[in-house]
């Protein structure tokens, strides 16, 4: 199932509107994480193989997972309203080669990156593994993670889209 | 040996071998996944092959020559074997190493035969001991007095060549005793100033030359049988051209010598798997050396499996499981004549260059005795990134003469738009007197036909002078 900028600009609103201080959201293949007031960030998937799948919507705020992931900034959801439409602008961050997709630097670490997280062009986003070398994939532009479209581990071919981020206006 | 399940087999090749290998797969009942690069996502093979995985970008160097990219690929897709086909990563002994390192069956020789074939040293060293000729020359000389004592033992004429070079700087041909000492002085002093080093040494020079090569089919069971030979003497630039089966015109004795040597090598190399064994015949002396071990499936394969009936990709397979070759030698007979020409998007006008585009229109016949291997069909793009083989065509008939005029029948049948072909060019070789009345030599595409068909295309009324 795709999710477009706009069902995440969507979600990301009515988040906003909620009472909750923390949400993850899963749809498919993306994952949106988001907390608010000093929350943490739902549980990192790194170490996990499968991902529990569909909607762990709204219904149960994650209890504030231990202490894996430190949201830096409780950020994204700033301002739905203000971010410009994303589709036209967004940059897809596409695997370099066939090979298996890593989240984090190793299991157990934190996600290099968050649907939310503001990344720098030369940061990483991921892994890209291919015969135990370890091809570590650039966001490539300043901007916001909007979706992650590959879990932890997935396996992944030249071209596959590994996350999209929305460049900084 | 046990025999190994091989249920799923990684294709990492493109082009008309990818589609000849996924279909002996199929033949066999084994699934095929393509690895192909993503300028390949839309061909033939693509199409045909079960599964697809995209391994890297249209560069062969990060897709199809790139050895982690590919084993992973067959991990990542669960294939319990790995096919190279010919080219790229074919006669690399560390894809095998990573194959093996992986669990996965690599279609072909182990690392270690790979190896010792792969090496022109060890393989000729191995041609000595089994008593094949190789051709070997002189040392490295270091004057002209030891140039005319070692021409001496050897005999003329000479090729003059410098250690450190290629490419034909500091060769000399040398026909009589009176020439080696100034081209000693001539070839030293050019490989000196071109490579840095005067060393040069002598071999033999066989002034008209034939490529004949043998098909040899080996299993893990001992079993070394060959399918005859082929005559692959139409080259250009030391690209093969045209290939026949069997090498017309020998006398019987020598190609039954030359297949032997072909199968004491393999025995001598414990070779297992295709291969090919390449030797050079002296067309005037009727003597021939050793060249080398090709370690794969060869472009020119379909010709031996025409006059053969053996399906050499199939038995490739068996091999690989370690299952008995599905013959025995007595088995092999040689029947009629199978010549294929190697269709090229190439202007044959303009310098042979290459000429990628989309095929708008692909119109080949087909019927008794033709066999088209391809990736083409109208709508297909011939990509700029790679080789610009298109098809193989090959025939079968009764006798050579027979091939001849059923191959120029085809071709002149053959309409392709969109990009040029060497069809005509084919035609026109096939045409020829000298390839009609007998099996050429290496050096006749270049030296007698292709000036007689660029004088011809220059005969314009502004020339006026036609041959």
């Amino acid at each position: 199932m795709d999710v477009s900028p706009a069902d995440i600009k969507l979600i990301l609103s009515t988040l906003q509107n909620s009472e909750f201080d923390q949400a993850e959201v899963v749809i498919g293949d993306v994952r949106i994480a988001v907390a608010r007031n000093g929350m943490a960030l739902g549980a990192a998937p790194a170490a996990e193989t499968a991902k529990p799948v569909v909607t762990a919507s709204a219904a149960d705020p994650v209890p504030a997972a231990a202490a894996v992931t430190p949201a830096t900034t409780p950020p994204a959801v700033v301002a739905p309203g203000a971010a410009a439409a994303p589709s036209e602008s967004a940059h897809t961050v596409e695997s370099p080669s066939v090979g298996v997709f890593w989240r984090a630097s190793s299991p157990g670490a934190a996600p290099f990156v968050e649907v939310g997280q503001e990344v720098a062009a030369g940061d990483t986003i991921g892994i890209v593994e291919m015969m135990k070398l370890m091809n570590n994939v650039a966001a490539g532009v300043d901007g916001v993670v909007t979706a992650i479209h590959v879990e932890n581990s997935g396996s992944v071919e030249f071209g596959t889209p590994l996350v999209t981020i929305e460049p900084k206006a | 040996m046990t025999e190994k399940l091989i249920r799923r087999v990684l294709v990492a090749n493109r082009g008309e071998i990818a589609v000849r290998i996924i279909r002996a797969c199929f033949d066999e009942g084994i699934e095929s996944v393509l690895a192909c690069s993503a300028a390949d996502t839309d061909t033939l093979a693509a199409r045909l092959a079960d599964q697809v995985v995209v391994i890297g970008p249209a560069a062969a160097t990060q897709s199809y020559l790139d050895i982690p990219r590919v084993v992973q690929a067959a991990i990542s897709t669960g294939c319990d074997a790995l096919h190279p086909g010919y080219g790229f990563l074919s006669e690399r002994p560390e894809l095998v190493d990573a194959c093996e390192e992986n669990g996965i069956v690599y279609i072909g020789p182990p690392a270690a035969i790979m190896r010792r074939s792969g090496s022109k040293l060890g393989a000729r060293a191995v041609a000595d001991e089994v008593g094949i000729p190789t051709g070997a020359g002189s040392g490295g000389l270091s004057s002209a007095e030891e140039a005319i004592t070692a021409a001496r033992e050897l005999g003329f004429p000479l090729l003059l060549k410098a250690s450190a070079g290629g490419g034909g700087r500091g060769m000399t041909i040398l026909r009589s005793e009176s020439e080696v000492k100034a081209g000693y002085i001539r070839s030293s002093v050019e490989a000196e100033r071109a490579f840095g080093d005067g060393t040069v040494y002598l071999e033999p020079y066989v002034e008209r030359a034939r490529h004949v090569e043998v098909q040899i089919l080996a299993d893990s069971h001992g079993n070394v049988c060959h399918l005859g030979e082929r005559d692959c003497s139409t080259q250009r630039r030391y690209q093969k051209i045209i290939e026949e089966a069997p090498a017309a015109g020998l006398p019987a004795q020598l190609v039954e010598e030359i297949r032997t040597a072909a199968v004491d090598l393999c025995k001598g190399l414990d070779y297992v798997g295709a291969g090919t064994v390449e030797f050079l015949v002296d067309a005037d002396k009727n003597r021939f050396v050793f060249l080398e071990v090709n370690a794969r499936v060869q472009v020119e394969h379909p010709i031996s499996e025409a006059v053969t009936g053996i399906d050499i990709v199939r038995e490739q397979l068996r091999i690989a499981r370690g299952l008995p070759l599905s013959f025995a030698q007595d088995d092999v007979a040689i029947e009629g004549h199978s010549i294929e020409c190697r269709l090229n998007a190439e202007d044959s006008r303009r310098g042979f260059t290459p000429t990628p585009g989309t095929i708008t229109e692909w119109t080949v016949p087909s019927g008794e005795g033709v066999r088209i291997d391809t990736f083409a069909h109208t709508g297909a793009a011939i990509s700029p990134w790679y080789d610009s083989l298109i098809a193989k065509v090959i025939v079968h008939a009764p006798t050579r003469a027979d091939a001849i005029a059923r191959m120029r029948q085809v071709l002149s049948k053959i309409r392709v738009e969109g990009v040029s072909t060497t069809a005509a060019i084919h035609h026109a070789i096939l045409a020829h007197p000298d390839f009609e009345k007998a099996p050429v030599t290496t050096k006749w595409l270049e030296d007698v036909f292709l000036p007689e068909w660029e004088a011809d295309a220059d005969s314009s009324p502004a020339a006026g002078t036609a041959p």
